[in-house]
This record gives structure tokens, C-alpha cells and sequence, in this order.
């Protein structure tokens, strides 16, 4: 959560009390927008897609959370396989 | 089916992916060039087309060994182009074509009854065009065969993309990553993530998406058929997704990186962002070899519209040879000719979008983007039944 104060603009302006902010920070969507690039950073690093460990989560890079993750992934695999069907651009 | 097989794993995946690490650089090539041609015959005979399918590899063959022969400004290059849509044309649009002259196959005296689509043609015509395009504009290099070779019939790749770039994949080919350690470990994560996408999430769907017909439509409440469009919209990207994922993942275990597919389309809050995050290869291309020669976004207005429309219509035809495919082409040509019309009117805001503004942004590109998959997942005659049922009960 540090991270996602750090980058709001309206964090460094000391001069503006913080009630007067209050409908500007209300209508203003960069907080969210940081925090959701933190969830999507989470959600690439636990799909394969992003190299490093998102910020503030150095425990999703160990052997023991992988091992956790794939057997996650492996015991949904084995739950649902039953059921598939075709890839649908194979036909493309 | 292919990359749900315990066969894709077990007789390609992993032994030449191990191979490939194994053998000296210069025969490296030969492993992705013997598994591609393998893979080609093996699943044609099993899953498409059958010995005529598995046949087909000649003429990517041909086309390859054609290739060879493309030099900067050469004719060749045009001839090549020619010969490969030629190709596409007879496998993909013939019965369309003649059936859009003559009529239903009862009167059509052209119609194909045995017709099939080779494995991966229309992904195999993308490659072919850009290499022709590319040399002819003298902006790829030429390699050697085997390595060309092991671009066109690198097995990972060929079926459904990701759509590669010759002059990305050479350097990853002639310098694959030694980081066995990380790139398996990246690798099987985003393979066994993309199975888990495609068994529990985009196949799960299906129970919905079974829905998508005629009479199914006319007995429905109204309120159920957005639910069912929506669960369309989500078993396609999770569908392609994976398949995407187990492609890219596949290439990693070889120690190679091949261009990503998507980032989060749905997040997208305007049409033309959804399409710079939903089959990015594919939107590239189009860019590159479509958007871009007709003229891009340097002409005047009108023209650049026109150009958005030719490019997505042109897109929703090779997604499939059929009218309701290019209805979907043509509606996603009209949002971002709306989109960009819109933006220019508005002009540049100096301020951040609001909360609101960026929800509504959001829901309107949501909402119109998974409108559009009516036109891709049934017929034009039971797209429009759907959409009347829709919107006038």
C-alpha cells in the first residue's frame, strides 16, 4: 500500500489540508489506477508472464510457493479436464 | 484439441524442447524443423484434414523453399504473396466464395464437399506475407534455410500463434536463453496456467454457451441472453488466453520468447486500447501490413475511417469465412471509427479522467465489445434473431 500513496500527486502537497482534498481525491482515478497495476502485477507474475515478484510480495518467488501454485494449477487440471472441448482459433 | 493432449506434452513437447537445449547450435534448428513437420503430419492425420491435411505440408514446404528466393524489390516477393492468399483462398473461402455466386451447395456446381483447413493456414499466410512484405522492403534478414525453416514449422507457434516476427525470432533461435532453471520454471507455470484457463474457466462456459442457436434464443427469458453472450465473451478470452499461454510457455521451454497475445483487454476503457491488448500479434500485423500501407492515420479524416473499416473488415474475414465474421469485423471497424471520431472532437483533456468517467468508459467499451461476439459465435441470420430478441423482446 506504500507504494500506491507514493505515487498519488496529491500526497506531496502539504500546502492543501486534507479535508479540502477530499472531492478532488474522490474523483481522481490514479490511486485505483495504481492500485489495480499492483493487482495486475500479482496476477502476471502468478500467471507466468512477469519475470520479477510484484512489489511487497518477495514470498511468491519461493521453491515452497511455486510447489503451492503448480499444485493449485495441476489440481484444478485434474478437476475439470473432464469436461474439454477444441480450442476455438484451431478452427481459425 | 492438440495442446489438451497428454500427446502435445509427452510425444513433442518435452522431448524436444530437451533436445533442443541438448544438441550443439548449429543443429538446433533441425530439432524445431523435424518435431514442427512431425507435429504437422501427426495431427493433421488424427485431428484435421487427414492424409490430405497431413499432404498440405508440402506446400508450406514450397512456399518455404519459394521464399528462399526473395530478394529487396523483387517480383518474387509479390508472386510469393499472390500464391500464399491463393493458397488461403482455395482452402478457406472456396465454398463461401462460390456459395456467395451460386447459392447453397445444392446448386452451387463448385461446391468442395470434402473441404478442410489445413493446420494453422491462416497462421502460416501471416508468416508467409510478412517475410514476402518484409524482404521486399529489405527490412528482414534472410538467414539461412534451416532457420527459416525452423521459423515457419516451429510447432509452439504454428497452429494458432502467437504471430511471430522473422527478425525477433532469428536472434532468439541462434541465441536461446542457457537459463534452464528459470525458463522452466516460467514455462511450466504459464503452461499449467493456461490448461487450468481453458479446463475450468473457458471450458466451464460452455454450459452457456451451448445456448448460442435459434431455437434455444426464441424460448429464452430476455434476461437470460446478455448472460449468455457475456459468457461467451468470457469463454473466448479465456479460451484463447490459455491457448496463448501453453503456446508461449511451450516456446520458453525451448529457451525462446515469442511475442504475447494479451494484457488484460477487458480492463481496457476504449475501444482502441481493447485492441492493442486483445490478440496483439494479430492487431500488429494489421497495423504493420494492412492499417499502415492503405495509409495509416496520416491521410485526411474520412480516409483514415475508411482505413479502419478495410482493416477490420479484412480482420473479421480471416477469422473465419462467413457473414457473420465480417459483420464482427465491420462492428468493430464502426467502434473505433466512432472512437476516433469522438477523440478528435473532444480534443486533448488536461485533467486525469474522473471515477465516473473512467467507469463509464469502461462499461461502454465492455459492453459493446461482448455485443460484437453475437456476430462471432452464431450465424448472421441467429446473430440478428438474437440481437432483435435483445433489444425488442
Amino acid at each position: 500500500m506504500n507504494t500506491i500513496q507514493h505515487q498519488n500527486p496529491n500526497a506531496g502537497n502539504a500546502a492543501t489540508p486534507e479535508t479540502s482534498q477530499i472531492p478532488e481525491r474522490f474523483f481522481d482515478t490514479r490511486p485505483i489506477t495504481a492500485l489495480l497495476a499492483w493487482v495486475k502485477s500479482v496476477f502476471d507474475y502468478l500467471g507466468g508472464s512477469r519475470e520479477e515478484a510484484p512489489a511487497g510480495m518477495p514470498f511468491l518467488a519461493s521453491p515452497l510457493w511455486l510447489g503451492i501454485w503448480w499444485g493449485l494449477m495441476i489440481g484444478l487440471i485434474l478437476l475439470f479436464c473432464g469436461q474439454t472441448s477444441k480450442f476455438i482459433y484451431i478452427d481459425f | 484439441m492438440i495442446f489438451n493432449t497428454f500427446t502435445y506434452f509427452i510425444l513433442f513437447l518435452v522431448p524436444s524442447a530437451i533436445l533442443f537445449r541438448l544438441v550443439r547450435p548449429a543443429a538446433q534448428p533441425w530439432v524445431c524443423i523435424t518435431f514442427g513437420a512431425s507435429f504437422f503430419v501427426f495431427f493433421s492425420l488424427t485431428q484435421v484434414g487427414g492424409a490430405f491435411g497431413a499432404a498440405c505440408l508440402l506446400i508450406f514446404i514450397w512456399e518455404s523453399i519459394f521464399s528462399r528466393f526473395y530478394k529487396q524489390g523483387s517480383v518474387l516477393c509479390i508472386v510469393g504473396i499472390v500464391q500464399t492468399i491463393i493458397f488461403l483462398i482455395i482452402f478457406k473461402y472456396w465454398n463461401f466464395l462460390t456459395g456467395l455466386a451460386f447459392g447453397s451447395p445444392q446448386h452451387n456446381p463448385f461446391f468442395w464437399a470434402g473441404a478442410f483447413l489445413p493446420l494453422g493456414i491462416s497462421f502460416f499466410t501471416f508468416e508467409f506475407i510478412h517475410y514476402a512484405v518484409d524482404s521486399y522492403r529489405g527490412t528482414t534478414p534472410p538467414g539461412k534455410f534451416r532457420e527459416y525453416m525452423a521459423f515457419i514449422l516451429f510447432f509452439p507457434t504454428m497452429v494458432a500463434g502467437p504471430i511471430k516476427r522473422y527478425q525477433t525470432f532469428l536472434p532468439s533461435l541462434r541465441e536461446p536463453s542457457l537459463e534452464w532453471s528459470s525458463d522452466w520454471r516460467i514455462g511450466m507455470t504459464r503452461l499449467l496456467v493456461g490448461l487450468a484457463k481453458k479446463f475450468a474457466i473457458a471450458d466451464l462456459m460452455t454450459a452457456f454457451t451451448n445456448h448460442l442457436n435459434h431455437a434455444d434464443i426464441a424460448k429464452a427469458q430476455r434476461w437470460v441472453l446478455p448472460l449468455w453472450v457475456l459468457a461467451y465473451g468470457i469463454k473466448i478470452y479465456f479460451d484463447f488466453s490459455a491457448y496463448s499461454d501453453i503456446a508461449i510457455g511451450s516456446a520458453r521451454l525451448f529457451g525462446m520468447k515469442v511475442p504475447e497475445n494479451f494484457d488484460w483487454p477487458y480492463a481496457r476503457t476504449n475501444i482502441a486500447e481493447f485492441w492493442k491488448h486483445w490478440h496483439i500479434s494479430l492487431y500488429r500485423w494489421l497495423l504493420d501490413y494492412v492499417f499502415i500501407p492503405l495509409g495509416g492515420s496520416r491521410c485526411k479524416p474520412p480516409r483514415v475511417l475508411v482505413n479502419l473499416l478495410i482493416t477490420m473488415f479484412l480482420s473479421g474475414l480471416w477469422h473465419g469465412a462467413g457473414l457473420n465474421f465480417i459483420a464482427w469485423g465491420l462492428w468493430h471497424g464502426l467502434l473505433l471509427a466512432v472512437h476516433r471520431t469522438w477523440s478528435k472532437w473532444r480534443g486533448a483533456h488536461p485533467q486525469p479522467p474522473s471515477v465516473f468517467g473512467t467507469l463509464a468508459a469502461w462499461a461502454i467499451t465492455f459492453v459493446t465489445v461482448n455485443l460484437g461476439w453475437a456476430f462471432f459465435c452464431m450465424d448472421l441470420p441467429t446473430a440478428a434473431f438474437f440481437l432483435k430478441r435483445l433489444f425488442c423482446g
